[in-house]
């Protein structure tokens, strides 16, 4: 969690306007999931890889090492749509084994399945490391107050974000000081330091939020406005460069990838 | 034992033979079809209007409570993040929204759950931004509102309020995941049997870690409600008060 935040803030894609970044990020996302064609997938992936590696300077071991977390939940999940379970051998089938009183067989449109949904998946996740590599939780607030979104929520999110480092890191020195005393030792003992965990944070909750009232009538404002504005300029040329990808994967999804 | 029960055994004996069986709790981005995922955030949608609409009359009478809110929900994702160790050692993790809905309510828990899926998504690349429909239906709307029926109705029937609490969020926490894996039952029917066998096999995996995790967070959470209720008086009617207003609204 602090490695995608330390290089979002290190990005050197960080002061470009949040808005072309989310755009950027989402056209190859839709594009991806309406398509749902292997070839343009990994178009997609290969593209949205080297732009993140190349302009948002991101170490290829780092990346790999982030795209690996996704990919051993995905081959689990596609286990499940690839393996059908029945009673009798099905026709068709490309491959076959009797355990007991069932059959487990892989069906060739399974595989085809389970292969798409792979690529649309990993080209997904690509997109979506390219904007939380490139841009932080402040810039993208900013983006959603740009594009209207209701104050209430921006400074919900704002305000939970705020608060959940000042949690995890009080939880984990709770934590600490209850391994230090034998806490956490069986399943049991697990169970009654985390609850203990968990009822210390929530008194905690309380005392921040005093304290920060506190500090807000002190300065007499009437509410707590969370986001911050930021003036980073757009920039045609930039416009031009998403549309070109834009256009580039949907021509390549109507040649290559429908001819592949 | 019937032949119907044997299926998802031998499902099970495969998926724990295989290394790591570690299922994604939250739906992947990119892993629903357009149309389902668009579907999903049409239903979530209502739910978040009416939440953040409450969420707003409150702030209007009490400004503090945004604070609460922020608080809570940081409070949340904390919660979310404290792993608990399950059988097969997978990252598996209370969804803490029946704790949550027993101290702010469903309404405001819908909320608050669906921003904390969004930093899931944004911040550990845990779940995703299209898929944030789905997942917020299951985690943020029918999770809370089982678990708010839950307690009621226990309450109701005259359990004992730690029954109820235990109740409320074990079953929320399984619902959740029963509602996850019909999402994905329906968006992907099996080759054979279709939706329903899809979904049995969907339930299976989440079942080896899930039944066991969603007895732990009904007792955590009933542990955790007993220390407030020990400790922490003053807070908990400072809720009251507050859930008092939210009903008048």
């Amino acid at each position: 969690m602090r490695m995608l935040e330390f290089y979002a803030y290190h990005s050197p894609l960080r002061n470009i306007h949040p808005i072309e970044k989310i755009v950027f990020a989402l056209i190859p996302l839709i594009l991806n999931i309406l398509f749902q064609n292997i070839y343009t997938s990994l178009f997609i992936f290969f593209i949205m890889v080297v732009i993140t590696i190349i302009f948002g300077k991101i170490p290829v071991r780092i990346y790999w090492k982030l795209l690996l977390i996704p990919v051993t939940f995905l081959l689990s999940s596609i286990l499940v749509i690839l393996l059908s379970f029945t009673e009798s051998p099905l026709e068709g089938a490309i491959f076959q084994s009797i355990i007991g009183p069932v059959v487990i067989s892989i069906m060739k449109e399974s595989i085809e399945k389970a292969l798409t949904l792979f690529s649309v998946s990993l080209s997904s996740i690509s997109c979506l490391y390219f904007l939380i590599l490139t841009t932080t939780i402040q810039d993208v607030l900013f983006g959603l107050q740009c594009l209207k979104v209701p104050q209430v929520l921006l400074d919900l999110i704002a305000l939970i974000y705020r608060f959940i480092f000042l949690f995890l890191d009080s939880s984990r020195t709770i934590f600490l000081a209850q391994k230090a005393r034998l806490g956490h030792g069986s399943s049991i003992k697990t169970i009654k330091s985390i609850g203990l965990i968990i009822s210390a944070l929530f008194v905690k909750v309380f005392h921040e939020m005093k304290d920060l009232n506190n500090a807000v009538n002190a300065r007499s404002l009437n509410s707590y406005m969370a986001v911050i504005a930021r003036t980073i300029p757009f920039s045609r040329s930039r416009w031009i460069f998403i549309m070109l990808i834009s256009i580039l994967i949907i021509a390549f999804n109507f040649t290559v990838g429908r001819a592949g | 034992m019937n032949i119907s029960f044997k299926k998802p055994i031998y499902f099970l004996a495969l998926l724990l033979l295989v290394p790591k069986p570690a299922f994604a709790m939250h739906i992947m981005e990119g892993f629903l079809p357009a149309e389902w995922a668009v579907f999903w955030w049409l239903v979530t949608l209502p739910f978040l209007i009416i939440g953040l609409k409450k969420i707003s009359n409150l702030i209007k009478d009490h400004s503090e409570t945004k604070l609460l809110l922020g608080l809570s929900g940081a409070f949340a994702f904390v919660l979310s993040a404290l792993k608990i160790p399950s059988v097969t050692g997978s990252c598996s993790h209370p969804t803490g929204v029946g704790l949550g809905t027993i101290l702010f309510g469903p309404f405001v828990m819908s909320v608050l759950g669906s921003i904390v899926l969004l930093f899931q998504s944004l911040l550990l690349a845990h779940g995703g931004l299209t898929t944030l429909g789905a997942n917020a239906f299951s985690m943020a709307v029918a999770g809370p509102f089982i678990a708010y029926g839950v307690f009621k109705g226990a309450q109701k029937i005259g359990l004992t309020f730690t029954f109820a609490v235990f109740l409320a969020a074990s079953l929320a926490d399984l619902g959740t995941y029963v509602i996850t894996s019909i999402q994905l039952a329906l968006a992907f029917p099996s080759e054979v049997g279709g939706i329903f066998a899809s979904f049995v096999k969907f339930a299976s995996v989440f079942a080896i870690t899930q039944i066991p995790l969603a007895i732990v967070e009904g007792l955590l959470s009933v542990m955790v409600m007993n220390f407030l209720v020990k400790y922490n008086v003053n807070e908990l009617k400072l809720l009251q008060v507050l859930n008092k207003t939210q009903e008048a609204k």
